[in-house]
């Protein structure tokens, strides 16, 4: 049961192929620069677990339970997420009540069913919606100005640092954008959008000069 | 273009939010009770002050969470931000309003 | 070098000469240059034609005032119309052209206007082509084609443009002095500055400016500024950059302009960047426009402010002319007067004050300037440029001017009625402006936006008052971000300035020997040739609001939005009135400050971008097999699939029978999709539906109709019990969005106590809706693990299962009235089944279809789609769904639903309809008429009165299952009345006679769909 070939948005796992929402964009087009050139280097990542996690966010067993059964301590500070480097598995905060898991792909049937098991009879729900969303990072001295392009947040090296994320609008679609470092950043976008964004991602950071991996 | 303070996510742009109307509008009890007049009222018949006026808003591209707004409908001002279940506060209110207010709390707490 | 340009100073680059084109002529002037300075270098002040009398107009002012000097920039695709010469800077192989003129702008057909001018009052349009009222569009075809200025490229823009946002502390317009000190405190206080400006130099006024700051040159000083804020990396600098709206909650745009001063050749990346700035706080630094003088013929060209005149030779080194006349009623002006004198030009000055004393006025009199005081220029005499100046002496009590004339010849005359604060930004957001008395302009009062003025755009002239004021706004924004922070000048730039309490006195309209209406013509407005006789003659009218008088003069509608001439309109409208300035007030000062492109504006929200287009997984495929495509929402949907030969009615016929017949696939990957959970999970469906929820067992899907709160239908889908306390709620394409909003705003805000969380999934998984008597073989044919059997897995109802590897969710649910078999994947796997699905269908002819099919196979079964039956004001008894109603519970609508009218049975209630003729397809919204016989009147045109109508057709189609047309429609009592006939009509007048039928019209029992 493991992966057998993996292109960036194509793969097939047990016997089942999959394609991500840019399989056809990151195969059209390769950017207008290498990456050693480039202002902004654009990369998919696709097909991770995420799991919209809900619970109340006062209550230390919903807190626990969701520690325990991801390994990453829930961030109760808006706008911020949570990494842990041993599973990989991210959690980021989106509302008082409501949270996103980003994990490895092959753990989505362990994660759901710990969760909910860890939850018992707690008023706490979580939903598989991995096939829901693509995330692409944005790295490169420019990524910062390619998304300030698009969102009317501050994502200054000042107001938005590692350990940061934030929900708003990137051009004209809703996202949850993340920042890992200086240069080295995230979105999050809903699979029937990610086309749509990744265009216009291409299209602001010509200038730039873009390379996708 | 307004700079709205989420209560949750703090200072974001408007072209984040949504106005979704006024706020503290008390759905009644029994609607039953009420004949076509009064329920037409609750319904469709909003105040449209100059001056201070009291709004909901949903911060609808972030954490989609509804909240009220005192806003001043001449200078666009907005005077505070409150969560949904949090009455008007009384520092934009006069003596009159106050007592009021607490007048319709207490009642919704014997309904 | 031409006779224009002086032989040094100015801060041109003599070194690099740059060749341009004129009106054909090839001339040249320096880098640093405007179009303007380097056009009055060659002697060339004629630009352009006015827009009505077609009058010669020449430079006038040197920035965003000057209503005159408008060319035609560049050629082809990137031409820019009226582009004004004053903010133009020089390049290499710039072309320009004069505007609004024909065959050329020396000998104007249409000047003959201008000779005609007594005819052409204000109003003369609206006065003269108003009857026949009908001839109106006759009219206004032939005047439209001889007015307008410029001309709009006929290709699209090849350019690029975007928008940026930025937040910063503070934010600074304009780099003239007061703007540089304002940015210079509030770096050194440690603040994090955004400073704009909309030359290419930091400057300002300071780049013409001959006193010096702090023991240096002007010109030193404002670079020496501008090193130590390039020196700060919290500093930003935009040049080039023109802040053009201040909207609420500190949010401003700039538009940077990166491509106009630079050859083609040159031209990199976007053109133009649109900044959305946030700050906190806003210093406003924009200067003044000086004011004109009101007499007559004051738009000859060779006409110029005085300012204007002091700029062209201080920096551009160029003197507009060799024999000036100044006209001034304030101190200001001498300075200007000197500018002159040191360029080598005669200068007589004629001050409408008798009784003006400063020390400027002394030592312009000490350099050679010769000083009438209580004179005034009543007249300029010339043809395409001034040759005199006519001079005359006030009366004694100023209101008049005494008989005897002095001819002076002159090829300039200057001139300067006081300045104006450039108050627009501060004005944007409802910023108050005070009349000052003294200084004799409008002042920014308070503003409801964190921000200060500072300079003269708050009216202090002064340029070390200025600078004073500046650091202290600059400082006091910072101080209000962190309270301790303190920043010094470190130099005082003088205590006791030689251009302090400078006067001005009041010279609005200069008096004549004659009336207004017989002087010779005094202009307000240059560009719209808005005459003070025609602000006089719009008080006569009837207009006395200075907005009315705006609109109906034109006073202020051309691209200087009144920067030029709108505050000496006022006061003569005041004037007219009889009541004081303050109490005419002004207009509405508005976003744009200067013309903006429409480039700008769009940024890269073009074309494929404009809007998001959402796309499911097949939507390659769907390309892949030749789809037509259909906007729903944002969301592209497969429309029809046509063979090569095959136009809509064609493909849809093969589509919709082939589901009657064999198998179809339809991608409903579209449909929104809830994912609800929690202890309270029924109870929560149970108020938003109108039919019963609780008893659903977990497997099992049910319809459902949501209404609001008036009791109007707002949504419709399944809802599917996945287990205890979870469900999956589909809803319409379109209404998703709004259905998840709805939902959560009772969840929040009037049922904080339900136990319900909601997320939507409608990204996650994909629909593959398999339909048609084969069906079921393919679908069996890719899952071992599901019983199929219609006892195992009966209609409505779900079973999880490995289709094709992947793990489905599969529901038998039909909104063909077919077979079918929805295969919910998840989404990533979704092309795999997809193509799955196709290989197991291909020994049954397996088909896609789009929406065009899919609407006509639910029509044929009836079942409605919300938002093409329902329009927001149909109930659910209206659509026939009254008997979803459940009296067992409360829901939201339920008690609207009861108000007397929507139980009325006279409402429009939905109903099918049939053409008598049985081949007629009747066009959707077309009208169903009362009274059958009124088919009649639609023939006698006009209408004496409206026909009476009973509703109209929502759906209609032909179907080929049935072999002839069928339609659903709202009709007044409508299902009482199956089985009449009625007469429809649609707007492009055709008429049917169609049966009323029951909405159902393919297989009555629902038998095929089980």
């Amino acid at each position: 049961m493991s992966s057998q070939t993996q292109t960036n948005s194509k793969a097939v796992f047990d016997d089942v192929t999959w394609e991500s929402p840019l399989v056809e964009a990151v195969a059209a087009y390769q950017g207008n620069a290498t990456e050693e050139a480039a202002g902004v280097i654009l990369q998919e990542l696709p097909f991770s677990t995420y799991l919209n996690i809900r619970g109340d966010a006062e209550d230390s067993k919903f807190l626990t339970a969701v520690k325990k059964a991801c390994g990453v301590e829930v961030p109760t500070k808006p706008n911020t997420y949570n990494y842990d480097e041993k599973t990989g598995h991210v959690i980021s905060w989106l509302s008082p009540d409501e949270w996103l898991l980003i994990a490895p792909r092959e753990s989505v049937a362990k994660l759901e069913a710990a969760l909910r098991k860890g939850f018992g009879g707690l008023h706490a729900a979580v939903t598989d919606n991995s096939h829901g969303y693509t995330a692409i990072t944005i790295n490169g001295k420019n990524a910062r100005e390619l998304l300030a392009k698009g969102t009317p947040v501050d994502v200054s090296v000042e107001h938005f640092t590692t350990g940061d994320c934030a929900q708003s609008l990137l051009a004209k679609t809703n996202v949850l954008m993340w920042a890992e470092t200086d240069s080295q950043l995230g979105v999050v976008v809903r699979r029937s959008f990610a086309d749509y964004l990744w265009q216009w991602l291409i299209h602001s950071a010509q200038d730039f000069g873009v390379h996708v991996r | 273009m307004y700079e709205i303070d989420c209560p949750w996510c703090g200072l974001r742009d408007e072209s984040e939010f949504h106005c979704t109307g006024e706020a503290h509008i008390i759905r009644p009890e029994d609607p039953y009770a009420l004949d076509d007049a009064q329920w037409t009222d609750y319904l469709h018949h909003r105040s449209n002050p100059k001056g201070l006026h009291f709004e909901q808003w949903q911060h609808s591209s972030g954490c989609r969470k509804w909240f009220n707004v005192a806003r001043d409908t001449v200078t666009y001002e907005i005077k505070a931000v409150y969560k949904v279940d949090e009455p008007k506060p009384a520092f934009l209110l006069t003596d009159d309003q106050s007592a009021n207010q607490a007048t319709v709390e207490s009642s919704e707490v014997k309904a | 070098m031409s006779q224009y340009r002086l032989p040094q100073g100015g801060i041109v680059n003599r070194d690099a000469p740059l060749s341009f084109q004129f009106n054909g002529k090839t001339l040249s002037g320096f880098a640093g240059d405007t179009l303007a300075s380097a056009l009055l270098a060659n002697g060339q002040h004629l630009i352009g034609r006015s827009f009505k009398y077609h009058r010669p107009r020449g430079i006038i002012g040197q920035g965003a005032e000057d209503p005159n000097a408008l060319v035609q920039l560049g050629e082809g695709s990137r031409t820019i119309p009226n582009v004004r010469a004053t903010q133009t800077e020089l390049y290499s192989g710039l072309v320009a052209n004069s505007v609004n003129c024909w065959p050329s702008v020396d000998f104007d057909v249409m000047a003959v206007n201008q000779y005609a001018s007594r005819l052409l009052p204000a109003g003369f349009y609206y006065k003269t082509f108003k009857w026949p009222a009908k001839a109106w569009h006759f009219y206004e075809e032939r005047i439209r084609a001889s007015a307008g200025l410029g001309t709009i490229p006929n290709e699209p823009d090849p350019d690029r443009y975007e928008h940026v946002h930025k937040h910063a502390e503070v934010m600074v317009v304009g780099a003239g002095a007061a703007g540089l000190a304002a940015a210079l405190a509030a770096s050194r206080a440690g603040a994090q500055i955004l400073l704009v400006d909309d030359q290419a130099e930091l400057g300002g006024g300071l780049l013409a400016e001959q006193r010096q700051i702090n023991s240096m040159s002007a010109y030193d000083w404002a670079k020496s500024v501008e090193a130590e804020l390039r020196d700060n990396p919290k500093v930003q600098i935009l040049t080039r950059s023109t802040a053009i709206g201040y909207y609420d909650h500190n949010f401003l745009t700039v538009v940077e302009r990166r491509h106009d001063h630079l050859s083609e050749s040159d031209r990199e990346g976007v053109r133009e960047r649109l900044w959305k700035v946030r700050a906190r706080e806003v210093v406003l630094a924009q200067g003044a426009f000086e004011r004109p003088m009101i007499y007559g013929y004051n738009d000859l060209p060779g006409t110029l402010l005085a300012g204007a005149v002091e700029t062209y030779i201080n920096r551009y080194a160029v003197k507009p002319g060799n024999k000036a006349v100044l006209f001034t009623n304030n101190d200001n002006a001498y300075s200007s007067a000197m500018a002159m004198l040191s360029a080598g030009m005669e200068v007589q000055v004629v001050d409408s004050r008798a009784d003006a004393e400063h020390p400027l006025i002394a030592q312009a009199t000490a350099q050679g300037a010769d000083v009438l005081k209580g004179y005034v220029v009543t007249k300029a005499k010339g043809g395409k440029h001034v040759k005199e100046a006519v001079i005359q002496q006030l009366t004694p009590d100023g209101r008049g001017v005494v008989q005897d004339k002095q001819q002076q010849e002159v090829d300039l005359i200057a001139v300067s009625g006081g300045w104006n604060p450039a108050v627009h930004l501060h004005s944007h957001t409802g910023g108050k402006n005070r009349w000052d008395d003294e200084k004799l302009c409008f002042v920014p009062d308070s503003s409801p936006q964190r921000q200060v003025s500072v300079g003269s755009c708050n009216g202090s002239f002064d340029l070390y008052e200025s600078i004073n004021e500046g650091f202290a706004g600059g400082l006091s924004a910072a101080q209000k971000l962190n309270s301790t922070a303190t920043a010094e000048l470190g130099f005082i730039p003088a205590a006791e300035s030689e251009t302090a309490d400078m006067r001005v006195s009041a010279m609005w309209l200069v008096p004549q020997n004659t009336t207004p209406e017989r002087s010779p013509k005094a202009f307000v407005d240059y560009q719209n040739d808005t005459s003070a006789a025609d602000i006089r003659l719009a008080v006569r009218e009837g207009f006395h609001s200075v907005e009315h008088v705006k609109r109906y003069t034109a006073m202020g509608f051309g691209t200087d939005q009144g920067k030029m001439g709108n505050i000496n309109g006022m006061a003569i409208l005041a004037e007219a009135l009889g009541q004081s300035i303050p109490e005419t007030g002004t207009t509405t000062f508005r976003p744009l400050y200067t013309p903006t492109s429409m480039g700008a504006m769009a940024g890269s929200n073009l074309d494929d971008l404009f809007d998001p287009i959402r796309k499911t997984p097949m939507h390659a495929w769907h390309t892949s097999m030749g789809a037509t495509w259909e906007d729903v929402g944002q969301w592209k949907r497969a429309w029809y699939y046509p063979d090569a030969s095959e136009d809509m009615h064609a493909a849809t016929k093969r589509e919709s029978t082939i589901i009657h017949s064999n198998v179809a696939v339809l991608d409903a990957s579209t449909l929104g999709k809830i994912d609800i959970q929690g202890p309270d999970a029924a109870e929560f469906l149970n108020r938003v539906y109108i039919n019963g929820f609780k008893l659903l067992k977990p497997g099992r899907c049910r319809y459902g109709i949501m209404l609001n709160d008036a009791g109007f239908i707002m949504d419709d889908g399944v809802t599917t019990c996945l287990g205890e306390n979870h469900y999956l709620m589909t809803t319409t394409t379109g209404g998703a969005a709004a259905v998840l909003n709805h939902l959560e705003l009772w969840l929040q805000t009037e049922w904080p106590e339900l136990k319900v969380y909601l997320t939507s999934v409608t990204d996650h998984w994909a629909t593959i809706s398999v339909n048609g008597p084969d069906s079921r073989k393919i679908v069996e044919s890719l899952c071992s693990d599901v019983d199929f059997d219609s006892e195992a897995f009966p209609f409505m109802s779900f079973q999880d299962g490995t289709v094709a590897g992947a793990p489905c969710r599969i529901m038998r649910i039909s909104f063909s009235g077919e077979l079918t078999y929805e295969i919910n994947v998840p989404a990533h796997m979704a092309r795999h089944v997809w193509s799955a699905v196709f290989k197991a269908g291909e020994a049954y002819q397996i088909t896609p279809y789009g929406t065009e099919t899919m609407h006509i196979v639910r029509a044929e079964k009836g079942f409605i789609i919300v938002g093409q039956e329902t329009d927001g004001s149909m109930t659910a008894h209206d659509v026939g769904y009254g008997g979803m109603f459940s009296s067992k519970k409360e829901f939201i609508g339920k008690r609207s639903a009861q108000r007397v009218h929507l139980k009325s049975p006279e409402r429009k209630q939905l109903v099918g309809m049939k053409p008598v003729d049985g081949k007629t397809v009747a066009m959707e919204g077309a009208h169903i008429l009362t009274n059958a016989a009124d088919v009649a009147l639609l023939t006698s045109l006009p209408l004496k009165e409206p026909i009476k109508m009973d509703g109209h057709i929502t759906s209609s189609y032909y179907s080929p299952v049935m072999g002839h047309p069928i339609a659903l429609a709202v009709v007044k009592g409508g299902q009482q009345r199956h089985g009449e006939k009625v007469m429809v009509s649609d707007h492009l007048g055709n008429v049917c006679e169609m049966e009323i039928c029951a909405t159902t019209f393919y297989d009555l029992e629902g038998a095929k769909q089980r």
